[in-house]
């Protein structure tokens, strides 16, 4: 590759790349020094050889008719100074985090395929897109290893528009074949299954290997409805506001009914609650609220749902075959369309907490090995990871579900709205554009690699381009993630078996 | 006090009734004055042409150490080589040292030469202290930087310039003291055998008129009434002088530039001093410093040897200096010592 600029100055962790003249350097882009290092540009700026004062002048010449000027050499005097970080250190074959500065005044070249040999595709390798230096793509596919990185949480923090959805369609659509993990993906918006338009149901292997759950199922999903009978009291942490004494009573009537608890609830006269130690307006007041929100009401004593949700008969059974399909590693989509936030979100924490109480029996029976690692995604992370979401099952998986192979894939557009100790656990980001300062902020602070200088870099990313900063990485992978529309119709173009 | 220096200013300006003729204070049997005219003007255009290589030259020299028996200086010696806009080679410049050894009547110098584009090996130099006058261990390093100077120039005509070219010295094309008429001469007789067009462009002019104005600043008053965008006037004289080659004018560069300067035409050469002036006022576009040919910029800056620089010489070299020479050095430099506190 050709020279296109030369380091003249810096430290360690700010390297000064001269562009050479008539050459284009990009924010993002990645330089090759020497063959064995590679510097990622974060900044650029303009640089001259002339005073400010100079320079004043002879625009002020330009500007103001001063005709017949010239500048002697201008290629020489003004030219454009890339500011750089040593990105990765190619030794062996394997690349190592630098250690040592370049030789000053060492040539920079662009990067090419060949400087990527020694990325290989790990075991349970999910690819995630391609090299991308600057806005050009290079033909070197990305891979972290998929079981590792799934447990271990995944955080795709963005603004509107920079193509999470479609990082989100990549990602399913390449897990659909992969027996390592099962998925449980909610889904607010109804875009992964593809009702309407391509999706995972496109893919090859989709009849065996996703289902599709909706309120409104299309030929070959499941109905949605839930059975109140499978509602503990816990699940409606989070969901509810409760006060201890209405939290209390929960516990009491399923201490007693077991799974009938809901009924009795709202069957129970006062006498009876007064018996089992509470109070009339407790059980009033908590009725209103598990009314409003699970439709539930109680007619001359019985007990019925009026509600697209939520049934009081049949379908006892749907919860745990998708918890089953799961430890499958089958991919489980949830259309949560059509339901208000708090169904949405008791829904999605009923089938988790499931999910994620059976693996911590696993890994207590020492059962754990032979299963899928589960992966949940959930949009809009901060309604259940937020500070102000309280503790529920989602919280507890992205502090300690990585110990019982269960991870989260969080999708959000307000990452400073979630804890930074949560950030900090998920240790595998695919960081999109995003114009806001303070959320890139948030992202930079709890990335593996050093990513301090990035935030230019992460808001001039556009649609589709990605850093991938992850432990399962050496460094901070810029990628351009494939259009999910393309790789439905390269496989049905050439019908090739994909990754 | 602002407002009297102002008053002050306004008693010193005023344009004379007659501006007088270019006078030759010294040496004024070799000059033979030609009065101020307006027909001594002469318009030209700037050209773009890069069918000529221009090729600028510059010498920097700075000391390093001095003591009342000797000195060390650094000479820089540097050129340029120009096709229109586009420098067409790019040369590192001539580096050596210089050290100055101070007899009872005469001055040794030896260049030390460190990096050079032509081939120069240790030389040894004897100055007659009559030519240095006072404070001469600094002008032996001005002196034998000028006749490297003469020699890059030489070095420049054989090895990188063609009939036709254009060879730009920074100053006059005189010689002022004794050895340098050797060097000079050797270079003018290699412009004449491959008919390169020599010219000396002076940054400064201390001539003046018989009214006892400046010269510069004359010519350029009565230039500034004329309709010409670039002019040069010629003749200022007819020179005789035989340490003096050039054929004096004053030129004006750029139709905006603040300064018009003395340029001399190498009288042993026959030259189209339109197309000459034309070549350079090409150069002469840049806006840093309108006006001046922008390879004697370059040429300038790149030959420089500046106190920064030799300040760092002179503490790398303290280091591992004898002492009987610190204790010579210490004979000098009280005030230097003084000047930096």
């Amino acid at each position: 590759m050709t020279v296109i600029g030369q380091i003249i100055g810096g430290e360690y962790g700010e390297l000064y790349v001269r562009q050479k003249a008539r050459k284009t350097i990009e924010i993002g882009e990645l330089l090759s020094v020497g063959g064995d290092v590679i510097l990622q540009v974060h900044d650029l700026g303009y640089d001259s050889l002339m005073e400010d004062d100079d320079l004043a002048r002879i625009s002020g010449m330009q500007l103001e008719g001063y005709d017949d000027t010239a500048i002697m050499e201008e290629e020489i005097r003004n030219y454009i100074c890339a500011r750089a970080k040593l990105l990765v250190h190619v030794k062996d074959g394997t690349a190592k985090i630098p250690k040592k500065l370049p030789p000053f005044f060492d040539q920079v070249r662009r990067v090419s395929e060949e400087n990527f040999e020694f990325l290989d595709e790990p075991e349970n390798g999910l690819y995630l897109g391609k090299i991308r230096s600057g806005s050009r793509v290079l033909d070197v596919p990305v891979y972290i290893d998929g079981k590792k990185a799934l447990s271990h949480h995944i955080l795709i923090p963005a603004t509107t528009g920079r193509g999470k959805s479609n990082l989100v369609k990549v990602m399913l659509w390449n897990l659909i074949p992969k027996d390592y993990c099962g998925m449980l993906i909610i889904d607010p918006h109804d875009e992964y299954y593809g009702r309407n338009e391509l999706g995972a149901k496109d893919h090859p292997e989709a009849p065996n290997k996703v289902e599709y759950y909706s309120p409104n199922p299309p030929p070959g999903g499941y109905s949605l409805k839930v059975n109140t009978n499978l509602l503990r009291p816990w699940d409606l942490r989070g969901i509810i506001d409760l006060t201890s004494a209405q939290t209390d009573a929960m516990y009491v009537y399923y201490g007693i009914y077991g799974e009938e608890w809901l009924g009795s609830i709202m069957v129970s006269d006062p006498e009876e609650a007064k018996i089992h130690g509470v109070q009339e307006s407790t059980l009033d007041v908590l009725r209103r609220k598990l009314s409003l929100a699970i439709d539930i009401n109680e007619v001359n004593g019985r007990v019925y749902c009026d509600s697209t949700i939520f049934t009081t008969e049949g379908n006892e059974n749907m919860m745990n075959q998708i918890v089953e399909s799961i430890e499958e590693g089958k991919k489980v989509i949830l259309d949560t369309s059509s339901m208000p936030q708090d169904k949405e979100l008791l829904i999605a924490g009923m089938i988790t907490s499931r999910v994620f109480n059976r693996y911590k029996h696993y890994k207590e029976k020492g059962e754990l090995d032979g299963k899928p690692t589960v992966s949940v995604v959930i949009e809009e992370a901060p309604r259940v990871l937020g500070e102000r979401a309280g503790r529920n099952v989602f919280h507890t998986i992205a502090r300690e579900g990585r110990k019982f192979r269960v991870g989260l894939i969080a999708i959000t557009q307000l990452s400073s709205m979630i804890p930074r100790e949560l950030l900090a656990n998920m240790n595998t980001k695919i960081i999109l554009g995003n114009e806001m300062r303070s959320e890139r902020e948030a992202i930079i602070g709890s990335v593996a690699q050093d990513l301090s200088k990035d935030s230019k870099n992460i808001a001039s990313l556009d649609k589709g381009e990605a850093i991938v900063s992850s432990i399962f990485t050496k460094f901070a992978v810029p990628i351009k993630i494939d259009l999910f529309d393309d790789i439905v119709e390269r496989k049905e173009r050439k019908n090739l078996k994909f990754f | 006090m602002i407002q009297e220096l102002w008053r002050i200013l306004n008693e010193m300006g005023g344009v004379p009734d007659d501006w007088g003729d270019p006078h030759f204070q010294h040496h004024q049997g070799y000059y033979e004055s030609v009065p101020l005219s307006t027909d001594n003007f002469t318009p030209f255009s700037s050209t773009g042409e890069e069918d000529k290589v221009v090729c600028c030259v510059d010498g920097g020299n700075n000391c390093i150490y001095r003591s009342p028996i000797d000195s060390l200086h650094l000479i820089r010696i540097y050129f340029n080589l120009f096709k229109g806009r586009t420098r067409s080679k790019n040369v590192k410049p001539l580096n050596a040292f210089l050290t100055v050894k101070q007899g009872y009547e005469s001055i040794e110098c030896r260049i030390r030469p460190i990096e050079s584009y032509m081939p120069i090996s240790e030389t040894e130099f004897i100055l007659n202290k009559e030519d240095l006058g006072d404070g001469n261990g600094e002008n032996a390093g001005r002196i034998i930087r000028t006749y490297l100077e003469w020699d890059t120039m030489s070095h420049v005509v054989e090895k990188h310039l063609d009939e036709g070219d254009i060879l730009v010295k920074d100053g006059v094309l005189q010689t002022s003291v004794e050895g340098e008429k050797e060097h000079s001469d050797r270079l003018y007789g290699l412009v004449e055998k491959h008919n390169i067009n020599l010219v000396g462009v002076a940054k400064s002019c201390s001539l003046k008129t018989t009214m006892g104005h400046p010269l510069i600043s004359a010519v350029r008053f009565i230039g500034d009434g004329l309709e010409e965008d670039l002019w040069y006037y010629h003749p200022l004289a007819i020179n005789k002088n035989p340490d003096h080659k050039g054929d004096m004018a004053i030129v004006k560069y750029h139709p905006r530039s603040e300064y018009v300067f003395r340029t001399e035409f190498y009288e042993g050469v026959d030259m189209d001093k339109k197309e000459v002036l034309g070549h350079l006022a090409n150069q002469a576009k840049d806006p840093l410093f309108l006006g001046y040919p922008y390879g004697l910029v370059d040429a300038d800056m790149k030959a420089r040897v500046t106190d920064e620089e030799t300040r760092h010489l002179r503490r790398a070299g303290t280091d591992r200096m004898r002492k009987e020479v610190s204790y010579r050095i210490k004979a000098l430099d009280a005030h230097d010592r003084l000047s930096n506190l």
